[in-house]
């Protein structure tokens, strides 16, 4: 069932009606229930994976909480001798470890071999044709809804056991709801337990009007992004890429066209995150925010910061914390400080982790090279952010450069010109046709195509190619409004009625008027549930 | 011991007032960059072992929060 669907909305209206008809200590059964009935309804034949998730993360996640009670106990026998406390510690750790290693290994291993194992036997092909030896048929793999997503959930959820931050759910149905939200399974947000479990399932939700219609103006909000914007994009950016070989597009031509899938996919990834958490805002439950106007952003390292933010913090906190502190990179840390001085000592073995990380995210994309290429992209950016710092600094103090608004704007620009490029490898089907993409971009210098009326045959007429750039500018006024800390929905509830029903009949009709709509009116599935 | 964790804060960020602040973490003024600088230098002057698990921004919102966190693992 694709939320952007009629059957969805139904869903959705059934649910909201009986989540708030029947008694509150029901709420999270009828969570539950609704999760399970959404993830059948996507194939039961993928259910066996979540289930084996739900099943050891419970069970892993349990055998660390006793771990944890005999640890706090031995910890009161020691009676505050802090160096005891130290091997106490350093006991348990070794103990819980394995369990987190269990934890990683069947279900990180699970989702490796979905997304991978095609990856994997397509390369070892290539050898294979080399030395001339039959080739390995692929697998039939079905990847299951939301696998990412849930993985990492429930893995965050074992290692934020094993810490200590937060106690082993002890009903095994009350972890599936968390591990298989259903708003949250498609593409997101990777909230942490400690921050939904007690929403979820602490106490019960009373029916709230002024909630309720935040909520379903946030939805309506994403719908606008997905089937206004993305879905109208998307006609524009498919053509350059489809075509641009057998039509010649080149040049600027090409360049529009990657920018442009900049804005879809934030309308696309953004609008998908509007509609669940509206959803989630209605049952009263507010899920982590997966966006922060990116495209504000004044350096690669903020935009990452501010774009798909669940994610980012998940590999912070998970990986890149781990890493950093790892005693391999503590040694490379020392040795570095010996070698070049403090400064570097500290940076190199951090710009090390983060390169990794974003290369693991960049494969995280999806099995195939050019996301390789993509996260080296990504991470050279974010480290030589880092590393050269100080020299930019001085660049910045020898020319004499303002930190003015103007200066601000040209990093801005600067920054979406870096990102468009990256695009280049995330979107084209393979890293050969991304560089075919940039040579095309880059052998002709065709700025009257913006002007000539060129960009209208690329499968939008004049008016719905106007209408496109407009909702964009639109999107981006919104982001700014919203960057200078003006709340949109409250600023419209103290309006008058009359006022704040325009506004919802203009939302609404512009959906139903300037929406794009596959057969049956359901678009096409979001980008991001492909990963 | 606070002077000291205030000493280590300032040599990694000059430009950030530590005796002021209460939301270095969630304000964004401490990046991930500067939390992993900040906790080598811990653990090297104090010779305790700050891991991956205690990174909670808890922990590192304020100038007090940091010292009570190597205070808790001496």
């Amino acid at each position: 069932m694709s939320i952007i669907s009629l059957t969805f909305i139904g869903f959705a209206a059934v649910l909201v009606c009986l989540y708030f008809l029947l008694p509150r200590k029901c709420q999270w059964g009828v969570l539950l229930a609704a999760s399970m009935l959404f993830y059948l309804s996507s194939g039961w034949k993928s259910i066996v994976y979540i289930l084996v998730t739900i099943g050891t993360q419970y069970f892993l996640a349990l055998m660390l909480e006793r771990q944890n009670d005999r640890m706090r106990e031995e910890f009161a026998e020691s009676e505050a001798d802090g160096r005891r406390k130290k091997e106490i510690k350093k006991k348990y750790a070794k103990r819980k470890k394995k369990y987190v290693f269990f934890s990683v290994l069947i279900n990180v291993g699970l989702l490796c071999f979905v997304k991978y194992t095609n990856f994997l036997i397509e390369n070892i092909n290539v050898l294979l044709r080399e030395i001339q030896a039959p080739q390995l048929a692929a697998l039939n793999i079905l990847a299951p809804l939301g696998i990412s997503f849930y993985t990492f959930r429930s893995v965050g959820y074992v290692i934020d056991v094993y810490r200590g931050k937060v106690k082993a759910e002890k009903n095994i149905g009350k972890l599936a709801l968390y591990v298989s939200y259903f708003p949250a399974i498609v593409q997101g947000p990777i909230d942490r337990y400690a921050d939904v479990a007690e929403q979820l399932y602490g106490g019960g939700h009373s029916f709230d009007y002024r909630r309720f219609t935040f909520g379903a103006q946030r939805m309506l909000w994403g719908y606008i992004k997905k089937l206004v914007i993305a879905e109208r994009a998307a006609v524009i950016v498919n053509e350059v890429l489809g075509q641009y070989a057998t039509k010649g597009y080149e040049g600027l031509t090409v360049f529009f066209g990657i920018a442009l899938y900049s804005f879809q996919i934030y309308a696309d990834f953004s609008g998908g995150m509007d509609i669940v958490c509206g959803l989630s805002e209605i049952f009263g439950i507010s899920l982590t925010e997966n966006f922060r106007r990116p495209f504000m952003a004044q350096s690669v390292a903020e935009f990452w910061q501010r774009w798909h933010i669940t994610l980012g913090a998940w590999m912070r906190n998970y990986l890149f914390y781990p890493l950093s502190l790892s005693p391999a990179f503590n040694r490379l840390g020392k040795k570095c400080k010996k070698i070049f001085g403090d400064r570097w000592g500290r940076v190199i073995p951090t710009s090390l982790a983060s390169f990794i990380v974003f290369v693991i995210v960049g494969v995280w994309h999806g099995a195939h090279w050019k996301f390789v290429v993509y996260g080296i992209y990504q991470a050279v950016f974010v480290s030589t952010g880092t590393l050269f710092e100080p020299f930019y600094e001085k660049m910045r103090a020898a020319f004499r450069m303002r930190e003015d608004g103007l200066w601000q704007i040209f990093r801005i620009l600067r920054t979406f010109f870096i990102l468009t490029i990256g695009r280049y490898f995330s979107i084209a089907a393979s890293t050969r046709d991304a560089l075919g993409l940039l040579r095309a971009t880059f052998r002709s210098f065709n700025p009257w195509v913006l002007l000539d009326g060129s960009l209208y045959t690329m499968g939008l007429n004049r008016k719905n190619f106007w209408l496109l750039l407009y909702a964009i500018v639109g999107l981006m006024i919104i982001d700014v409004l919203q960057e200078r800390g003006i709340r949109i929905r409250s600023w419209i509830a103290e309006r008058n009625l009359v006022f704040r029903w325009t506004i919802y009949y203009m939302a609404l009709f512009g959906l139903f008027i300037f929406g794009m709509y596959g057969p049956g009116y359901d678009a096409a599935s979001f980008i991001y549930q492909l990963f | 011991m606070r002077e000291e964790v205030l000493a280590v804060l300032q040599s990694v960020r000059k430009d950030v007032d530590f005796l002021t602040e209460t939301k270095l973490v969630d304000d964004g003024i401490l990046d991930s960059f500067d939390i992993i600088s900040v906790v080598s230098e811990l653990n090297e002057k104090f010779d305790v072992d700050i891991t991956a698990d205690e990174l909670e921004p808890e922990n590192f919102n304020t100038l007090d929060a940091i010292t009570a966190l190597v205070a808790s693992l001496q």
